[in-house]
């Protein structure tokens, strides 16, 4: 009897901590997505105030932003000192769609980074400053729709492996 | 015979006259170009004969042409596989992505931050290379503000000539051994900028053998062309007692280093511009030998020229090189020694012809 207890509960908890899975990717892309948002932020501050060097505001941008998004942004700088004879923007995309498994963004995210490719670091200040804003409220809106469904996504994901679990684990008793 | 030769000849004080001993050329490294260039106009400059970029000049791109290269004898193109050919249509040819390419590699990623230097037409990289561009200019109040949709890129490959300047050695320094003020005078392309780079470096260390003593220098240099600065240190030998201000316009840069380093010595590099003059004349005012260069063929031409007319008749040079490419760059073509202030007239100046 005792064991099968134990073993109810164990169902119980693998689901619940899957459900917990699923609602955290649901936070964590929001936390990413206004991480990336504020990346873009700081990234256009270094390249029309101090108009530093594409790897230099690249690193630094990285240098103060958790994994994996700051990632991104250091392997982009990496990219470009590598002397591979990648562009600014070459080197962005591929440090983001080599960091895109491990992030919480969804392929639409992925593409509003992406639609910076083409000027990344090829532009006057003024026209940098006009595309990194751009991306950097489309990010925004995405963040925005992100966080609304986050809500009732986490909610559901939560009660759904708890009670996948109870369900379960009561076909198993 | 011009006025300038009419004139008296300065009795020499000893030292060493025009010569081509201990010259030691140094060719344009070319792991130090390679980076900047697309892949597609890479190869074939990874794969072409040492001989021959020994003697390049310039590498060329034009956007829908053929890749191009410079070289002391005239312009060959280059084939895919680095092989020079006559015949334009095996050449190489450059396409928009490789210019584009190219131009985000010179400017490292960096565009925005390049803005002075595409007023200027060009971009120094590191090695001291210059990257001309050209393509559409965007006005701002009639003055280029920027270069938009690049389409052409000339690398002016930078090259060390040890020596190039030791034929200059007698009229570098007076008989006291006291530098004196220099104007080295030519068109393009025909080694202004290495033979200062030398007299800059004899300068500031001094010619031992000879019992010249080194002297502090500051060398204001706005195109980093002269030291080819990176991250503010010289990557050219440019003497253990010269002070280099990088990429700072000359006449504010000559008032800071009065101001900051004492120098024995001004240089600077292609002067032209009105305020140019007041900075090297306040330079000289304060008893400092002055050394630059400026664009012209001959010392009458640069004295007609309203900007540069006061500092050559002024008095403030002593001494003229003039510079061709006959015998290749840097062939010193006349030196004409004493102060120009009677220039127009045959009675004034002096002129020495080696």
């Amino acid at each position: 009897m005792l064991l099968e207890v134990a073993g109810f509960l164990a169902v119980v908890g693998a689901f619940a901590a899957a459900g917990n899975l699923v609602a955290a990717s649901y936070r964590a892309r929001t936390v990413q997505l206004a991480a990336f948002r504020t990346g873009l932020d700081l990234l256009e501050t270094e390249v029309t105030f101090a108009a530093a060097s594409m790897p230099v505001a690249l690193e630094r941008v990285g240098a103060g932003l958790a994994p994996p998004v700051g990632t991104v942004f250091q392997r982009a700088a990496a990219y470009l000192r590598s002397g591979a004879g990648l562009s600014a923007g070459e080197a962005w995309e591929r440090a983001a769609r080599d960091l895109f498994p491990d992030t919480a963004l969804e392929r639409d995210d992925l593409d509003v980074l992406l639609a910076l490719t083409p000027y990344l670091g090829v532009t006057d200040r003024e026209d940098q400053r006009r595309h990194l804003r751009l991306a950097a409220e489309r990010l925004r809106a995405r963040e925005e729709a992100a966080r609304a469904e986050q809500g009732a996504a986490e909610r559901m994901w939560r009660y759904l492996g708890v009670l996948g679990g109870l369900a379960c684990g009561l076909v198993f008793l | 015979m011009s006025p300038l030769e009419t004139a008296v000849v300065r009795k020499s004080h000893g030292l060493p006259g025009p010569s081509r001993r201990r010259v030691s050329v140094r060719p344009p490294d070319r792991s130090e170009i390679l980076p900047y260039l697309a892949p597609g106009v890479r190869r074939p400059l990874e794969r072409l004969g040492g001989d021959l970029w020994a003697r390049a000049e310039e590498v060329r791109l034009r956007r829908g042409r053929p890749l191009s290269l410079v070289t002391d004898t005239g312009d060959v193109w280059l084939s895919p596989s680095g092989l020079p050919t006559e015949d334009a249509s095996s050449a190489h040819v450059v396409t928009a992505d490789e210019t584009t390419k190219t131009l985000s590699l010179v400017c490292e990623g960096s565009v925005y931050a390049l803005e002075e230097e595409f007023r200027h037409g060009f971009v120094t990289v590191r090695g001291g290379h210059r990257v001309g561009l050209v393509g559409r200019a965007v006005l701002d109040n009639g003055r280029v503000r920027t270069i938009t949709h690049v389409a052409g890129l000339n690398i002016r490959l930078s090259r060390e000539v040890r020596g190039a300047a030791r034929p200059l050695v007698r009229w570098l320094f007076d008989r006291r051994g006291r530098p004196v003020s220099t104007l080295i005078v030519s068109p393009p392309g025909c080694g202004k900028t290495t033979i200062l780079r030398d007299a800059v470096r004899l300068l500031s260390d001094g010619v031992p053998e000879l019992g010249l003593k080194g002297h502090r220098v500051g060398l204001v240099d706005e195109r980093s062309e002269v030291a080819a600065c990176y991250e503010g240190v010289p990557q050219r030998d440019v003497g253990l007692r010269t002070d280099v201000l990088d990429a700072c316009p000359k006449a504010e840069g000559v008032f800071l280093l009065l101001r900051a380093m004492s120098p024995e010595v001004i240089a600077a590099d292609e002067i032209g511009r009105p305020e140019d003059a007041a900075a090297l004349n306040e330079a000289a005012s304060t008893g400092a030998a002055v050394i630059a260069t400026a664009h012209g063929s001959s010392l009458e031409e640069v004295a007609a020229r309203p900007m540069l007319r006061d500092l050559v008749r002024g008095g403030l040079f002593r001494v003229f090189v003039i510079l061709s490419r006959r015998s290749g760059p840097g062939t010193i073509e006349r030196v004409v020694d004493g102060p120009l202030r009677g220039l127009g007239s045959p009675a004034g100046g002096g002129a020495v012809a080696p």
